[in-house]
């Protein structure tokens, strides 16, 4: 009885522990036009981009994602950014076209990756990461009814302090080689490839002789893992400065976590019918400081 | 205490040495001697694999490595994008070193776990492109006919889960409106992203939710880099091959035993491609007489895209040597030149413009030999070899203007074409006959020549309205066109045996004027819709012949001909669809007034019958996930053709002679019943279509056969004939991911009874045929690929009263092996090995062809080297049934070759 006992609670700490980890679960998605969806401007040119799975259920299944994001390699700029939201913004541009729809337009149109989270937001989907030399700026675009806190701020990159070790697993069919740091509260492991000259890896990773296909912290709550190597001319582009004036990195990490914990107190709603806010979804966020 | 310490600070001294710091300082020098920056250096222990240390560059090129390690040798990698990676082996001590390295873009090998293969979004089904594309793959149908449940054909038509595709778009947009060969050949697999088969596809906007098909199409989804951007790729080989001697130009006839094939071999390329949102541009030049029939990308694969049929009649033909079966590369002698430009311009949304014009000239040449054995009755049979050398000159211009928009509220289409053709064939054979069985008779040898000149020209001109009104849509349809062909057939036959020399000219001028307008009503009701119709057909065929130098059987037999002969049909179409909950039903009793007017001006006889013809049709499908099942049945009547109301005598070829007026028209009755079960998903990548047939024929009148020597006399006799033919077919397809595995097989069996009229005695018949095969191809290493297939097919035919040892079993086979060795990302070495079997042949029952080629990659330059038919093989004999007659046809081949080809990326 008592083993039954204790293992139930394993369980239950378990299973807690990943329902805590969900990311892109709380804050809606935010409108197309203050995140400035069609005034992208081009800033490079990359030949060679790397597409990752956040999260995966089924690594061969888009559905089973949270996000598809994707490392742009240009000449001056790296930028890692969210597929799936970018092809929904060209459906709606396309759309636009089709129709002559001088409106405001869908939040989403045909947003790949797991059904139940297509109108949740997350920084990890919705901020663009743009690394040029050893400087790293992050344009963050907040959920719905915060977006006028949309801002950017700029960090010295790589600040990760990697430890290399001797284990290998092939990973797209590259030999990769595994590598660890603490960085800002959590264990990471990184596993990257000697043979792909290039030294970023999805979100803020980096800085490793080789390009990262996997990483995740050590409680698996956050994982990518690559999913693609293609060639071709992608132009990068990044959202207008206007519409994300600078900022400290700490105001935006702040907003944040406070939209990630608890969306609908942060932004201040109220059901004029009297409803009740909807339940806070614990969250435990990818950077602790 | 202090004898502790002294073991300690040894301990210490001895780790300190062993794990000393090693710092290596340097700077990466590009090939001017500037320093290189942004790039990373890494250290690694000789012989180890796991870096231990690394350093960027700074803006200098200087970097300062710092490890620790107990190795005597260490290995030091620089490494970036723009750079080629240098890696050198060194002392491990602390130094300085610089490193040189060459400016160079890297690229990544592309690679894929991100999807399935093949994922279902509706009734779309997307086939990745990068999940099926080998090293070897240049064009997308190398790609393609990996594909499970796509099946690319010889021709170039493709068919998904055994059903030819009604449309094929690139971005969606049907540039080529049907000759997809173009695009399938020519386009890189490395700009196509997404093979996307859409099912059910209905391509008229305004028709979408009103009226369902189950046609399927195919669209390439280009990558972003290859849209919007002018792709030009130029090729050029050149070779030589064992005999066949030196020359340009044509070469006289010879004896029909002369190698296929002359030196130099040659061929050239040039594609130019454009995919844009508003216009679709590709025009290309292709030659080569190297055996490469470019003239199979020309072909259209899309039937009755509404135009008016425009047959001008014409029963002649020279007899030419046959061709082998085989690929067309062994056997074909060619001198080809292939001129197309295709272009589509979006005016808006909704509307485009396309031009299509093909240009295609070609000489060909043929050597071989006929051997016919024919049925004459159960103790005795014709046999007949004729060895041939031919010589066919084609020059053939088609346009194609069309103009279309497409809108939900709306479709307008105009199609106005031009086809014209100055084609002949010139042949000279050695034939020598003779009956066998109870009474042999030698007819001896003839020489024959025959000279066949066959211009054509046609002309036409297809509207199409779609309107929707509400639930009511309105269907109009005009096509009208004008066909001609002046031709004329010339033999010379030249015998040994005193008195049976003779010459013939046969002369014929046929036209044919048609119209068809057609308008269809439909009306929706819920899960019902009514589909109600009225056509009008006219076909007028203008037909004149004069036949010199031949004896009819009968006194005062004609061979002259001078007719119109005209149709007329008013059709009331009417349909009835039931579709609910993936189910499908449909009847159709289309009722048909159809008159035929003959005009005889050689008989001074007018004729006019007319007939109602009705021609009942039921369908029952349903579809629920990945199955589908139809049964369907269907009657239909058919009164009179030109080929049946000549009563001069026309020539079929020198050695047929044939009239066929009676005087009832023709009739013939056909049923047809079957039944089809499907199944297909995308998820398990499996394809599978089982399909049952019957249909039984009847008709009012038969062909009889008369031979004198070797020559037959065939007459249209007024009597019934019947003929039954039963069909069991299956064909399969599964991939797996698990080595990059697909599977294919097929099997089928035929059987069939009908009647043959030889000198007035009737024989009825039966024709059994099996075949079954399977293929597949594997990649057990990553460097290693294998494709093999596999087909067996048994034939045999024999009088149902007759004695079975008559009957000839026929059987033939064919294996074909090809190992694909990826020796690095540059190059591809392919081995092929191929049998052909048949069971008659005195000799040579097995036939092996082995063929290698070697590519060799690089950015914007292909090179490939092949050496085909390494066993010299210098004939092919191949034996087929048709009814009771056997025929066995040995053609020359293209003898060992070898061919050098280098392929550019212009733009």
């Amino acid at each position: 009885m008592k083993k039954r006992f204790c293992i139930f609670n394993i369980l239950i700490v378990v299973c807690g522990g990943l329902l805590l980890a969900q990311p892109k679960q709380n804050g809606r998605v935010p409108t197309r036009e203050k995140r400035g969806y069609n005034q992208r401007i081009v800033i490079d040119t990359a030949r060679v981009r790397v597409l990752y799975a956040l999260n995966a259920k089924d690594i061969k299944d888009e559905n089973t994602y949270i996000d598809l994001g994707k490392l742009e390699i240009g000449k001056r700029v790296y930028k890692y950014s969210s597929e799936f939201l970018y092809l929904s913004d060209q459906k709606v541009i396309q759309w636009k076209k089709e129709t002559g729809h001088k409106g405001y337009v869908p939040k989403t149109l045909g947003m790949g990756g797991q059904k139940e989270h297509k109108e949740h937001w997350s920084e990890l989907v919705f901020s663009d990461y743009f690394i040029r030399g050893n400087k790293l700026t992050e344009q963050a675009c907040m959920p719905l009814w915060a977006d006028q806190n949309n801002g950017q701020y700029t960090e010295a990159w790589p600040l990760m302090k990697w430890i290399l070790t001797d284990d290998f697993q092939t990973i797209l069919g590259h030999k990769c080689q595994k590598a660890t740091c603490r960085f800002r509260g959590r264990d990471f492991v990184a596993w990257f490839a000697a043979d792909l000259p290039v030294k970023g890896g999805p979100w803020k990773f980096g800085g490793l002789p080789g390009c990262i296909l996997k990483v995740y912290d050590k409680d698996r709550l956050y994982v990518w893992e690559a999913v693609a190597i293609e060639n071709g001319i992608y132009p990068i582009s990044q959202y207008p400065d206007k519409l994300y004036p600078k900022t400290s990195r700490n105001r935006i990490y702040k907003l944040q976590k406070r939209y990630n914990e608890d969306f609908w107190e942060a932004v201040g709603w109220m059901s004029i019918e009297g409803r009740r806010t909807p339940k806070k979804v614990l969250f435990e966020p990818l950077e602790l400081e | 205490m202090k004898k502790i310490f002294i073991p300690l600070g040894l301990f210490v001294i001895v780790c300190g040495r062993l794990q000393a710091q090693t710092v290596i300082t340097g700077t990466v020098f590009d090939t001017r001697g500037k320093g290189v920056a942004d790039v990373y250096v890494t250290v690694s222990a000789k012989g180890g694999g796991s870096i231990l240390g690394y350093a960027d560059t700074n803006g200098k090129g200087a970097y300062r490595l710092e490890f620790k390690i107990q190795s005597d040798s260490i290995v030091v990698t620089v490494s970036g994008l723009s750079i080629s990676r240098q890696t050198k082996a060194v002392a491990n001590r602390t130094q300085r070193l610089d490193l040189h390295v060459k400016e160079q873009d890297i690229k990544l090998k592309e690679v894929s776990v991100r999807a399935q293969k093949i994922i279902q979004q509706g009734d779309t089904l997307n086939y990745y492109v990068a999940s099926y594309k080998q090293q070897g793959d240049r064009v997308i149908s190398d790609v393609l006919k990996r594909m499970p449940g796509i099946e690319v054909s010889e021709n170039g038509g493709i068919k998904f889960n055994g059903k030819s595709i009604r449309k094929f778009y690139v971005e969606d947009m049907d540039l080529l409106q049907g000759r997809y060969g173009l695009a399938t050949n020519n386009i890189n697999a490395q700009d196509v992203a997404t093979v996307q088969v859409l099912q059910n596809h209905q391509p008229v906007k305004a028709l979408q939710g009103r009226s369902l098909t189950d046609d399927v199409a195919i669209n390439l989804k280009l990558k972003n880099s290859a849209k919007g951007t002018l792709a030009i790729n130029t090729m050029l080989s050149a070779g030589g091959q064992v005999s066949g001697g030196w020359g340009i130009g044509s070469r006289p006839l010879s004896d029909g035993t002369a190698a296929i094939g002359c030196n130099p071999l040659w061929a050239s390329e040039l594609v130019g491609m454009y995919f844009a949102k508003q216009r679709q541009n590709m025009t290309l030049y292709k030659g080569n007489n190297t055996g490469d029939d470019v003239s199979k990308e020309l072909t259209s694969h899309y039937s009755g895209i509404n135009s008016v049929g425009l047959y001008p009649f014409c029963p002649m033909d020279a007899i030419m040597p046959s061709g082998s079966g085989l690929p067309q590369k062994r056997y074909l002698d060619n001198h080809s030149h292939i001129l197309t430009t295709n272009h589509l311009e979006k005016v808006d949304k909704d509307t485009e413009m396309t031009l299509n014009v093909v240009y295609h000239h070609d000489r060909i040449r043929r050597e071989g030999t006929s051997e016919s054995d024919y049925f004459l009755s159960d103790s005795q049979r014709l046999l007949s070899r004729e060895t041939l050398t031919s010589l066919t000159s084609l020059n053939n211009l088609s346009t194609n203007l069309r103009y279309c928009r497409n809108a939900v509220n709306g479709f307008t289409a105009n199609v106005l074409k031009f086809d014209g053709g100055w084609n002949s064939d010139d042949v000279s054979s050695q034939l020598s006959s003779g009956l066998t069985g109870l009474t042999p008779v030698n007819y001896g040898d003839n020489h024959v020549s025959q000279l066949f000149h066959r211009p054509s020209l046609s002309v036409s001109n297809t509207l199409n309205i779609i309107r929707n009104f509400g639930k009511h849509t309105l269907d109009l349809h005009f096509s009208a066109g004008y066909a001609q062909r002046p031709n004329t057939l010339t033999v010379n036959v030249d015998s040994l045996q005193q008195g049976t020399s003779a010459r013939y000219n046969q002369d014929l001028t046929s036209q044919n004027i048609a119209a068809n307008a057609h308008t269809n009503y439909s009306f929706h009701l819920g899960a019902f819709s009514l589909h109600y119709g009225v056509v009008a057909n006219a076909s007028l065929h203008g037909i004149k012949t004069e036949l010199d130098g031949f004896v009819p059987p009968t006194e005062g037999a004609s061979l002259q001909n001078d007719l119109w002969y005209n149709t007329y049909e008013v059709v009331l179409s009417q349909y009835y669809k039931y579709e609910q909950s993936g189910w499908k039903l449909s009847l159709g009793c289309p009722l048909n007034l159809y008159t035929q007017t003959l005009d005889d001006r050689i008989r001074c006889d007018k004729q006019t019958y007319t007939h109602l013809l009705v021609s009942p049709s039921a369908s029952v499908s349903y579809e629920r996930f990945d199955w589908s099942g139809s049964i369907n049945a269907s009657y239909y009547k058919n009164v009179g053709d030109p080929g049946g109301i000549y009563s001069g005598y026309v020539m079929n070829n020198y050695r047929s002679f044939q009239r066929s007026y009676v005087e009832q028209l023709s009739e013939t009755d056909r049923m047809n019943v079957g039944a089809t079960l499907a199944y297909r998903s995308a998820i398990n990548a499996t394809f599978f279509r089982v399909n049952a047939n019957y249909s039984h024929t009847r008709d009012n009148q038969i062909y009889g056969y008369e031979y004198r020597g070797a020559t037959s006399v065939i007459q249209a006799i007024d009597r019934k004939t019947s003929s039954d033919s039963y069909n069991f077919g299956f064909d399969g397809s599964k991939g797996f991911d698990w080595l990059q595995t697909t599977i294919r097989a097929f099997a089928g069996y035929g059987y069939s009874q009908s009647e043959r009229l030889i000198s007035k005695e009737l024989y009825p018949f039966h024709l059994r045929t099996v075949s079954i095969g399977a293929g597949g191809t594997i990649t057990p290493l990553p460097w290693f690929n294998i494709v093999l297939s596999s087909g067996y097919a048994w034939n045999v035919s024999a009088t149902d009263d007759g004695r079975q040892d008559m009957a000839q079993t026929v059987r033939t086979a064919t294996q074909r092996l090809s190992l694909n060795v990826y020796v690095t990302r540059q190059i591809t070495l392919t081995a092929s090995a191929e049998d052909n079997y048949n069971n008659l042949t005195a000799k040579n029952r097995h036939v092996w062809f082995g063929d290698l080629s070697a590519k060799y990659k690089l950015k914007r330059v292909d090179l490939e080297l092949q050496a085909n038919n390494l066993f010299n093989q210098k004939q092919y004999t191949r034996v087929n049934y048709s009814g009771l007659d056997i025929y066995t046809h040995t053609s020359q081949l293209r003898p060992m070759n070898i061919i050098g080809t280098i392929r550019f990326k212009l733009l």
